[in-house]
């Protein structure tokens, strides 16, 4: 930010140039700087460079699977048919979702309206990790251009993949539909947010928490179908997981809890 | 005060949640039950002390679904030093056992044990998998996405996956020669090669008869034990040894159970998630921005 302001470059709250215009669509992805300044600040940053190396990585590892086949990019035999490349794609991008679920209850459910300012950052990264575990499905499934077949063509509802695939696209919906508002801002269309406003986002939430714990949930029904000896934790656990699932979403609620007797017995300002 | 009685109401739904969750999931269990398979589903008796490893199945297999030529002839009977298991190429594999105190080996053939309450079939959320009235587990390739799940929920490890194509890969495994053969009654290629009738197809119900009546007869020679009776919920191919289950490479750990009943309790619960938890949240919220609301009123009455 120092080199910003050092540079000339200020924040700025306004939604139009200094020509009285609206910013163009290149301004604002490129946060007002030109393209050279932009890549310059862009490498500056190390973490970026981690970033543009699993993007080559991941690049290429999608690009080949379409050309060579699943059996190419990935180590899934026979007996191991879920591999390391699932996986990854699953545990690193899902859990980058709890960000939105987190916030988006925090501040809609429980009312704690002192963490408006970062819930919409965080249901930006609720949406692009959700979105991008689905991205790595799709790499991995063997005929992906299928995906809507278990919502439209045939459908299978005995399955546990069945309700996650129901969840996913219904989750996914309603994190685009919670980042309306923050899109039409951006993009100028307020229209846009005054028709999401007029049809009350709130009853978007309550579906929102009723519907995360699903993808968690099938982790113990997964291992129990995959017919590998269950053992008896994980037997025990299952009717008890919509409770986890329970507790979990109470977790802002003991927060905000905890806080308030803080400051009322002992006067502390956190 | 406020507090405490938000407190209270939490507790009390927290327990009449969970309460209500085990209620309902009790009762569903209860009334949903086994299927158990058709009546009139027709079957396969393996007896492994007839075996002598010959491979005619595999050949049979192998010409009846037009599959790929292996490697090596069927002939040729080097395979057999390693384990192997069924792939895209070979539908039924035979396996040889060297058995602790005995002097021959068994041979065990694998193969699609088409269950009564199938795993893949279950687990498969475009239901491309069907159990036909005569037995056979059946998968329709033109609906499967290729999420794989079958080949994880399969507890026999039958299902093969071909990763090698590009833009039609698919599921393969044993189909009890259902198109050419069951459908119209007639025994599936293998049981029909067999020269030392190690396979008797008839109805699921008459072999196992036939089985208890050899375990009778030879009460010495048999474990007594027809693997796939009741394993899993019973399957369609079940098998009869000399030598322990565990020792011819067969799981003896599954259980009796469908796999499908391991998920049954925690699919029951999630309609009752469904509906109650908007309306608790939606109750959360309402007590959460209680305060608020309270002091917009007074404002505006000010």
């Amino acid at each position: 930010m120092k080199t910003y302001v050092a540079n000339g470059k200020m924040p700025l709250t306004t939604h139009l140039n200094e020509e009285k215009e609206t910013w163009s669509v290149k301004d604002k992805l490129l946060l007002g700087l030109s393209t050279s300044e932009y890549i310059t600040q862009a490498i500056r940053n190390p973490f970026n460079w981690v970033i543009a190396l699993i993007f080559t990585v991941g690049g290429y590892v999608t690009v080949t699977r379409f050309i060579f086949g699943l059996g190419y990019v990935t180590h899934s035999s026979y007996d191991y048919p879920w591999g390391l490349f699932l996986g990854f794609g699953l545990f690193v991008m899902v859990p980058l979702s709890a960000s939105g679920f987190m916030l988006g209850t925090t501040v809609e459910v429980f009312g704690r309206d002192d963490f408006k300012p970062i819930e919409r950052l965080a249901l930006l990264n609720g949406l692009l990790g959700y979105l991008f575990a689905v991205m790595f499905l799709q790499v991995d499934l063997g005929q992906p251009w299928r995906l809507i077949y278990p919502m439209f063509v045939s459908l299978g509802p005995a399955a546990v993949l069945f309700l996650v695939a129901w969840h996913v696209a219904t989750y996914l919906s309603v994190q685009v539909a919670e980042l309306v508002p923050a899109f039409s801002e951006w993009m100028g269309m307020p229209k846009l947010k005054k028709i999401y406003q007029e049809n009350d986002p709130r009853p978007d939430h309550c579906r929102h928490h009723t519907l995360y714990p699903a993808p968690g949930c099938p982790g113990g029904p997964f291992h129990l179908c995959s017919g590998q000896d269950p053992s008896p934790l994980v037997l025990g656990s299952v009717p008890m997981v919509p409770f986890f699932c329970f507790v979990s979403l109470c977790r802002p609620m003991h927060a905000h809890r905890g806080k308030h007797d803080l400051q009322k017995n002992h006067g502390l300002a956190l | 005060m406020k507090t405490l009685n938000r407190r209270k109401f939490l507790k009390g739904s927290l327990l009449t949640g969970a309460t209500a969750s085990l209620l309902a999931k009790s009762k569903s269990a209860e009334a949903s039950g086994t299927f158990g398979g058709y009546p009139d589903g027709m079957g396969v008796l393996v007896d492994l002390t007839r075996c002598v490893g010959c491979r005619s199945c595999e050949a049979a297999c192998n010409k009846e679904q037009g599959l790929p030529a292996p490697a090596l002839p069927f002939d040729d009977m080097s395979v057999l030093d390693e384990k192997r298991r069924t792939s895209e190429g070979a539908y039924t594999v035979v396996n040889r056992y060297d058995i602790p105190g005995s002097d021959h080996p068994l041979f065990r053939k694998i193969q699609c044990n088409h269950c009564n309450e199938p795993a893949c079939l279950t687990s498969c959320f475009v239901n491309a998998y069907t159990k036909t009235p005569e037995g056979a587990v059946i998968y329709d390739a033109t609906v499967c996405v290729g999420c794989r799940t079958c080949m994880i929920a399969c507890p026999f490890y039958v299902p093969a996956y071909s990763y090698s194509s590009v833009l039609n890969p698919v599921v393969q495994k044993c189909i009890f020669c259902y198109e050419t053969r069951l459908k119209f009654g007639r025994p599936p290629a293998c049981v029909e090669a067999c020269p030392r009738e190690v396979l008797s197809f008839g109805k699921r119900r008459e072999l196992i008869e036939l089985g208890h009546e050899r375990i009778r007869r030879s009460p010495d020679l048999y474990e007594h034990h027809i693997y796939g009776e009741k394993e899993v919920g019973g399957t369609a191919w079940m098998y009869l040894s000399s030598a322990p289950f565990d020792q011819v490479g067969f799981d003896t750990d599954l259980g009796n159970q469908p796999i499908l009943s391991y998920v049954k309790e925690f699919l029951t619960v999630v309609p009752m998630v469904l509906t109650i938890w908007p309306a608790l949240f939606a109750g959360f919220h309402l007590l959460a921005t209680r305060k608020e609301g309270l002091k917009k009123e007074e404002k505006s009455a000010e």
